[in-house]
């Protein structure tokens, strides 16, 4: 029997929702603050406009739909879907506010990419936005990469909220206790945080930059590389340094963001890097890294695109390892990889993009988890066709925590979300074959929205058709959630419509 | 009353589908390389084979990004804003040099306040000692120095570390940099201190409550 919502679910999603939107005005206190103190007070005001804007939703909501009854499974899934959307919204104000989007739509998008750490981004004069503005960009990703209802754990707590984490495309707990979990979650970063900025920070005070200019781009660059999220603070993203050691940074961290926070736990508590190899996720991510950078490489070699080996190896291996983590950094200008690259190299770009890494990390896409289980379940299936009548084949993987059997549940579950990560990618595509985009194009971009990715061939912009602008949102969205919570909170709106 | 609603939505849906429905008009890419008697047209997604001559050209951005092949090893003339920062790799250094709109015509969007698009540029590698002449790059509170270059167009730098980028050999400052006015906004101000103060009086009442 399907859920038949009453006021009191009503009341239940509307004050969780209110806590978690609240959450993001007090994050925006940060920004108000670097504004004020880089002599940039129009926006900061924009900022203590939308931190307000963010808890009086948030108080409104404490106010007027207190209520005892207990957050359920369904309650919370609805929940994270409808937090998704009203975080945006607030964290859109400011953006808005600030005078670099044409519309409210555009500043939505924007803290949608944000939050999702997709990178898409439709701003406008990227190299006059202050430093207030672009440390909010970097830090939606941060939120969004943690997870914003892990942030509404480790600040709220309460029991109702331990439900909510699971919402957020999040398969396992790392410790058996979930706040546990999230306060694991917070230090891996932290950790990353110090080394990353600290390593960022003297790079490019080396680099000629002043200090305080470094260190704040620093602190982005690690939210965006961390967290797979791929903005930048200027236009030329990461190819702005010019530097061959800022691009191994943020590709340790990168890679470092595409392993499992659960993974983390596993090498860290015993000091030895035998689980990473025998974990049969990795061991597909590696697999699917190798080949797909093969293949980018073959093909920038067969267009002749760089005159010596050294730059093919680095930007195309560079370029692929941004799709595959979902980061979505650039060292290549976009229009580029469409006019010059060649079919091949972009190609594999989209695959990558479309599996994105682990499950239970901070990127995007269908996972190598589930392509492994799946495709271990193919392979079951055909020794068990092979094999005599009568006998038992049993199929099993390596996970994070242990030797899992892989039952028929499991195998479908894998396939079903690989399938629906499918059909997003391509509808998404045939919106862009109607506005008239190719093939290649269509592709790309819709791929790289729906599996959180950022990269893009130069089609999304500011200008970009406004009914594309609403898809691309929607892709990154229900991508990002994985599509269940987005289902439930459907599922729930739909039966309100009905009357019961 | 529901009658006058449906009306108003069918109208407000008929006058969107146009736009719904609507491609948007995007200017096609300009002549991107131009000299006397000779001018080639760059569309969206295509590259030209013929390429000029060996005497500079006048570059914009748009014919580098898209088609970086077409003018490798060329000499080129190229203007625009430098922006963010310099970085300086000891003999070299590296600019990121803007050439749309809000670089050489309107200008900075926080003093324009007009949207106009994404940015666009190159990056540029010239010699360190020429990079004391530019006092300014653009940020939210400075317009940059504008400069016009004059050197190679190179697909990578791999010896330098570096990208697809002018290597200029002449840096000419064409109009230095300035500070930007601050936008001012007393209707904001106001809005702030309000939409704080009810933020903070709901936060106590709710806690008032809880207590």
């Amino acid at each position: 029997m399907l859920v038949r919502p009453d006021t009191q679910d009503v009341r239940l999603i509307g004050l969780y929702t209110g806590r978690v939107v609240a959450l993001a005005g007090l994050v925006m206190v940060i920004p108000a603050v670097v504004g004020w103190l880089r002599g940039e007070p129009h926006d900061a005001l924009g900022f203590v406009i939308g931190a307000s804007l963010a808890v009086i939703i948030g108080q409104a909501a404490e106010l007027a739909l207190r209520t005892r009854a207990q957050l359920q499974g369904s309650h919370a899934l609805a929940v994270v879907a409808l937090s998704w959307l009203g975080v945006a919204f607030v964290g859109a104000v400011p953006l808005f506010l600030s005078g670099h989007y044409a519309t409210f739509l555009d500043a939505y998008f924007d803290a949608m990419s944000g939050f999702a750490t997709a990178g898409l981004a439709v701003i406008n004069d990227l190299d006059h936005t202050s430093d207030a503005v672009n440390l909010w960009r970097h830090l939606m990703q941060f939120m969004g990469g943690q997870g914003l209802v892990l942030v509404a754990l480790t600040i709220f707590g309460g029991a109702g909220l331990t439900g909510l984490y699971f919402g957020e495309g999040r398969e396992e707990r790392i410790l058996p206790n979930v706040r546990n979990s999230a306060r694991f979650i917070w230090r891996v970063a932290l950790a990353w945080g110090v080394l990353g900025t600290g390593a960022f920070w003297i790079t490019f005070w080396s680099l000629g930059l002043p200090p305080l200019k470094a260190g704040l781009q620093a602190v982005m660059m690690f939210m965006a590389a961390f967290d797979t999220g791929g903005f930048s603070p200027t236009s030329a993203s990461l190819g702005f340094y010019q530097s061959a050691v800022a691009e191994t940074i943020a590709a340790v961290l990168m890679l470092a963001g595409t392993l499992s926070f659960a993974l983390h736990r596993v090498l860290l508590y015993r000091r030895s890097l035998k689980p990473l190899w025998r974990n049969t996720e990795v061991r597909f991510l590696a697999a699917t890294l190798g080949i797909l950078t093969a293949l980018t490489l073959v093909g920038l070699g067969r267009f002749e695109v760089y005159p010596d080996t050294v730059e093919v190896v680095r930007r195309g291996g560079f370029q692929l390892l941004s799709a595959h983590t979902g980061t979505g950094f650039n060292t290549v200008s976009s229009p580029q990889l469409l006019t010059d690259w060649g079919t091949l190299a972009p190609a594999a770009l989209v695959v990558a993009m479309a599996l994105g890494g682990m499950a239970g990390s901070t990127t995007g896409g269908v996972k190598s988890l589930r392509v492994a289980v799946a495709s271990k379940a193919l392979v079951g299936d055909i020794r068990r066709t092979l094999s005599p009548a009568g006998a038992q084949v049993r199929t099993a993987y390596q996970a994070t925590t242990g030797r899992t059997l892989l039952t028929a549940d499991l195998a479908r579950g894998a396939v079903v979300i690989i399938v629906l990560y499918l059909l997003l990618y391509g509808a998404g595509a045939l919106v862009g074959l109607f506005y008239g985009y190719t093939l290649q194009q269509a592709l790309f971009e819709s791929t790289s929205a729906a599996a959180a990715v950022g990269l893009s061939v130069g089609v999304v912009g500011p200008d970009l058709e406004t009914p594309l602008k609403v898809v691309y949102i929607a892709q990154m969205w229900i991508g990002r959630l994985e599509f269940l919570a987005v289902f439930v909170l459907l599922g729930y709106a739909w039966s309100l419509l009905r009357g019961r | 009353m529901v009658a006058a609603v449906v009306a108003a939505g069918a109208v407000a849906s008929a006058a969107g589908l146009d736009q719904l429905l609507a491609t948007t008009q995007r200017e096609p890419d300009q002549a991107v390389v131009e000299r006397p008697g000779d001018r080639l047209t760059l569309t969206e997604g295509d590259c030209p084979t013929r390429a000029p001559g060996d005497e500079p050209v006048a570059v914009t951005s748009a014919v580098l990004t898209q088609c970086p092949r077409l003018l490798a090893d060329r000499p080129v003339t190229y203007r625009g804003e430098a922006v963010r920062g310099i970085i300086d790799q000891g003999r070299h250094a590296w600019l990121q040099v803007n050439d749309g709109p809000y670089a050489l015509d309107r200008g900075p969007l926080p003093a324009s306040r007009t949207t106009a698009g994404t940015n666009a540029g190159v990056a540029v590698r010239i010699p360190s000692a020429r990079a004391g002449s530019i006092d300014t790059v653009g940020d939210a509170r400075h317009h940059g120095a504008i400069i016009e270059v004059t050197g190679r167009w190179q697909v990578s730098n791999a010896g330098d570390a570096g990208g697809a980028a002018i290597r200029a050999e002449r840096v000419d400052v064409i109009q230095p940099g300035h500070r930007l006015d601050p936008p001012r906004s007393p209707l904001r101000t106001w809005a702030a201190v309000a939409a704080a103060g009810l933020a903070l009086t709901l936060t106590g009442a709710a806690w008032w409550r809880r207590r």
